[in-house]
């Protein structure tokens, strides 16, 4: 029984990596209402390039992830601006989205595995060596605590963004409808285009976490994106809170599920859940109908 | 000479998956990723059934399709409340969960390490040896799979389905069972995935999970999305340009590390491309909405 | 008709490609061509390129010393991704350039091409695979590598003969893993061990809650079967992190990665496995010219090895009945070899006998033979 707490912290550790992907996955569905596949593989550029600063090129731990964020920012404004942006001025459908994000996906993952293999890579030099904090009889590593400690401030950050600022209430708009939102003169190009920035340099903190805590590979990105959206939709689509509280649920329904079952079944469960969600509450735990 | 039966038996196995899936995604308009998995059910029915139990292929190839059939069933049924990119989701699931059987019902299904020794057909005791004798008997399936497609197609049971893509609504007022069309036409399509599942089976003589991932779905929605939705012919296009691209690249010479993730970008960008200027695909007929 | 026609051009145009290539590459005469197929991307690649490398290796010393019967020997590298479809792909394609291949890991890949080699009168030594399965699939397939059950074993063995009651045991999920891990539980089932097992899917990064319940179950020891050094260096990890220190049983990955070893010495120290390669001058002298050539260490040592003596085996078999795929075949049935990996011969089920696995312990960062 003394590794209850063990095993709650391991899904706490994971849900944490999920809610980063569902802040930033929820806040980019909100306003163009896509499933953007190529949420995920823009968390990874950004561990590897916070990796390649660090590692490669040897600039400080904490610049690097700075630059390793701007890159995912970076990523999202450019595959808006060449993409999605240029398909929203057809006015196509929500399917084709999805399919040329399922593109940008597939190319991105494919360009880290030219520049850095397809290997597998970590970002700390020896995780052993990262402090340890001890809790009732579960241990933490000081990586994870500050993972844990990021997603609520990100969190905090994003609603105080989003309800209080001008620009939060633009974004709110367009989530609600973007013909009215431009109706009234938001320029929602603009502003869609912000919130890819900020949605993919979320996204972007959860790679680069998933670098220093594991480690992370090119083709990580799908299976950390769905996690992410099953998260999301768990929580409520659009939903800040709902959305991470989903994760962290998820990482425990996981975590569980591992202990009670076996390590293999780990991906069914969590979309076996989804697949329950979707039926019999597809409006998520904390949704309106 | 041997190269280009074997080109051509893979083709023919590919052109099957990717006509089938044309029925369900272009001409219903469900954009379905589950398609691995009933390929994944037709192999494996086929595999055990002829290297454990010693029955003849076409037995239990149908047995295959009569599995996957079930299984389509059940999960045309779940999917049926679903619509749109949920649909997809939702299929995407599935996939996931079928492959998590295939992994871990070890005792059936050798789990990961896969049926090897899968025997070829036999003929009135005749067994089909060359691959020349093979090749033929994928030309057989997939005419006779080509033919039913575009019966189907043709026939006023696919100008519904094509009308339930259109506008579903308005067909369900008209009083036609809007369910029935949509879980008729996905049980076709997933016990046409089995037989080449079944081809697939005993021509490579060895299968293991990974070859039914969701990988493998997207792959074959590349296909028939380049090819052309709504478009048979479109489907054979796109399963021969996208069979023949890593021969090609293989063929150029290009360093084996560059060569696999150049054949990544080359499927990514080409569904870009596609989405933002031919969302048609080569030569479709139906834009995805 | 428009649609028609540029439907036809299309095709024809793409299929034409395809065929004026292939009917280009002809056979040289200068040189003998041997096709090898490894895993040069994906998770196994740096298996992979250790193969390539040490084959190169070799062959530039034999092409040195004038090549084989007055040809220069050529190997053609291949990339099978792991992919039994695409092994079976570049066999094909490569039938056209030689009947001599050699491959590296994936037995998937080596199941997908056994059926076809007698059709073709080709033959294929394999390496770096351990599944049971390969043995008899086919006469035309010899397998360099010693078959995973006798790793098991020794693992075993050593679990009895400290009396341990209670292991734990953690795979990838694998062929290979998955063999081992079986292998292990079949070897224990009637000695009254008991055995708690889990595992994780390829590509997991974050195994804790396996281990977690590994350790709750208080294991004496626990056997680590992962199939990479990425898979490898995930456990190690995160036993570290959870303060999870059993008694370590490892499989030939962990033992034939150096870079492992010294990363993780505290953990590994004492932690004992079977290795089919063992410490000699003549691999020492292998290694050392691997690392003058390359710049850096081989970092699957086992790997390295046996993919040396494979080249050098197969030249010698050219020399001695002409570069016939029967030839080979032949030779290769009655071979006595003594290489950088030790002696190679091969049993009636065409895997490698003269060498069996041996126990070595981690000690001081150093896998050391256990007397």
């Amino acid at each position: 029984m003394d590794m209850l707490t063990q095993i709650i912290f391991n899904s706490l550790i994971a849900g944490a990596i999920y809610a980063l992907v569902a802040l930033g996955f929820n806040l980019i569905y909100g306003a163009t209402k896509f499933f953007n596949f190529a949420h995920g593989s823009i968390a990874i550029a950004g561990g590897y390039a916070t990796f390649y600063f660090n590692k490669i090129l040897g600039v400080d731990v904490y610049l690097s992830v700075l630059l390793g964020i701007l890159c995912a920012g970076f990523l999202g404004y450019i595959s808006n601006k060449l993409v999605f942006s240029p398909l929203r001025k057809k006015k196509s459908s929500h399917m084709i989205f999805m399919v040329a994000s399922l593109g940008i996906l597939i190319v991105i993952q494919a360009v880290i595995s030219l520049i850095f293999t397809s290997e597998f890579q970590t970002l700390s030099s020896s995780l052993a060596s990262s402090k340890k904090y001890i809790f009732l009889t579960g241990i933490i590593t000081k990586t994870q605590l500050i993972l844990f400690l990021s997603v609520l401030l990100i969190m905090g950050l994003l609603v105080l963004v989003l309800k209080k600022t001008m620009l939060g209430k633009t974004i709110s708009a367009i989530s609600d409808s973007e013909e009215i939102a431009r109706n009234i003169g938001i320029n929602s190009n603009r502003v869609i285009s912000y919130v890819f920035v900020i949605g993919s340099a979320i996204a972007g903190v959860a790679g680069i976490f998933v670098g220093f805590d594991t480690g992370i590979s090119p083709t990580m990105g799908m299976s950390l994106l769905l996690k992410g959206v099953i998260a999301s939709i768990i929580g409520g689509v659009g939903n800040v809170y709902g959305g991470v509280l989903a994760a962290f649920m998820l990482g425990l329904i996981e975590n569980f599920g591992v202990w009670n079952f076996s390590g293999e079944w780990k991906d069914a469960i969590s979309f076996a859940v989804l697949i329950l969600f979707l039926l019999f509450r597809p409006q998520g735990m904390f949704g309106k109908k | 000479m041997e190269y280009f039966i074997h080109i051509g038996i893979v083709f023919f196995i590919y052109a099957i998956l990717a006509v089938s899936l044309n029925l369900v995604v272009g001409y219903t308009g469900l954009l379905s990723l589950a398609h691995a998995a009933f390929f994944g059910i037709g192999a494996y029915a086929t595999a055990i059934l002829l290297t454990k139990y010693n029955i003849n292929f076409f037995v239990s190839a149908g047995v295959g399709m009569g599995l996957a059939g079930m299984a389509s069933l059940f999960i045309g049924i779940v999917l049926s409340k679903f619509k749109d990119d949920y649909y997809a989701l939702a299929s995407l699931g599935f996939n996931v969960i079928v492959c998590s059987f295939f992994i871990n019902l070890d005792s059936i299904t050798g789990g990961v390490i896969g049926i090897p020794g899968i025997k070829k057909p036999s003929f009135f005791g005749l067994e089909i040896h060359s691959n020349f004798a093979y090749l033929i008997l994928a030309l057989v399936f997939f005419v006779i799979i080509f033919l039913v497609s575009r019966f189907i197609v043709q026939s006023s049971f696919g100008r519904a389905l094509r009308a339930i893509r259109d506008d579903e609504n308005a067909l369900a007022v008209f009083g036609y069972k809007v369910l029935n069309f949509k879980l008729v036409i996905f049980v076709i399509s997933a016990m046409m995935a089995a037989i080449a599942g079944s081809l697939f089976a005993s021509y490579i003589t060895y299968i293991d999970p990974s070859i039914f991932t969701i990988t493998e779905s997207v792959f074959i929605l590349t296909i028939i999305i380049l090819g052309g939705l709504s478009s048979l012919r479109g489907s054979l296009l796109g399963a021969l340009f996208l069979i023949l691209l890593p021969e090609y690249l293989r063929i150029l010479g290009l360093p084996n590390d560059t060569a696999a993730q150049v054949r990544q970008i080359i499927y990514g960008l080409a569904l870009i491309f596609l989405m933002l200027y031919r969302p048609k695909g080569l030569v479709g007929e139906y834009e995805m909405k | 008709m428009k649609k028609n026609t540029w439907f036809i051009v299309v095709g024809i145009v793409v299929v034409l490609g395809i065929v004026g290539f292939v009917f280009n590459s002809k056979k040289s005469s200068g040189t003998t061509k041997i096709v090898a197929l490894y895993p040069l991307t994906g998770g196994l690649a740096s298996w992979g390129e250790s193969s390539q490398k040490s084959t190169q290796l070799a062959v530039d010393e034999i092409n040195a010393k004038g090549g084989v019967n007055g040809k220069r020997l050529e190997i053609v590298y291949q990339d099978h991704k792991c992919d039994p479809k695409e092994a079976l792909s570049i066999y094909q394609q490569s039938l056209a350039q030689s009947k001599i291949f050699t491959s590296s890991s994936c037995s998937g890949t080596v199941l997908a091409i056994a059926p076809s080699l007698k059709n073709d009168n080709s033959v294929l030594l394999a390496t770096v695979v351990a599944s049971t399965k390969i043995s008899s699939s086919s006469p035309l397939v010899y397998r360099n590598w010693v078959i995973e059950t006798k790793q098991a074993e020794i693992a075993g063995q050593e679990i009895k003969s400290l009396g341990l009651k209670k292991i734990g045991i953690i795979n990838e999920e694998t062929d290979f893993g998955k063999g081992l891990a079986t292998g292990l539980q079949n070897y224990l089932k009637d000695s009254g061990v008991a055995v708690v097992a889990d595992s994780f899917a390829t590509g997991a990064t974050d195994i804790r809650t396996q281990l977690t319940k590994l350790k709750a179950a208080n294991v004496e020891a626990l056997f680590i079967a992962p199939q990479t050094e990425a898979s490898s260096e995930v456990i190690l990890t995160q036993m570290e992190e959870l303060n999870f220190k059993p008694k370590l049983l490892v499989n030939d990955i962990i033992l034939g990665a150096p870079n492992l070893i010294a990363k993780h010495q505290a953990l590994l120290e004492g932690a004992r496995g079977g290795n089919f390669v063992s410490k000699s001058d003549k691999l020492q002298g292998f290694l050392d010219k691997y690392k003058a050539k390359y710049g850096a260490d081989c970092a699957h040592t086992t790997a390295c090895a046996v993919a040396y003596d494979t080249a050098y085996m197969i030249a010698d078999a050219i020399k001695a009945n002409g570069d016939s795929p029967q030839g080979v075949a032949d030779y290769m049935r009655s071979v006595n070899y003594q290489g950088v990996s030790g002696t190679t011969t091969f049993d009636q089920a065409n895997d490698r006998s003269g060498v069996g696995y041996v126990l070595s312990e981690i000690k001081g960062g150093q896998v050391q033979l256990v007397k």
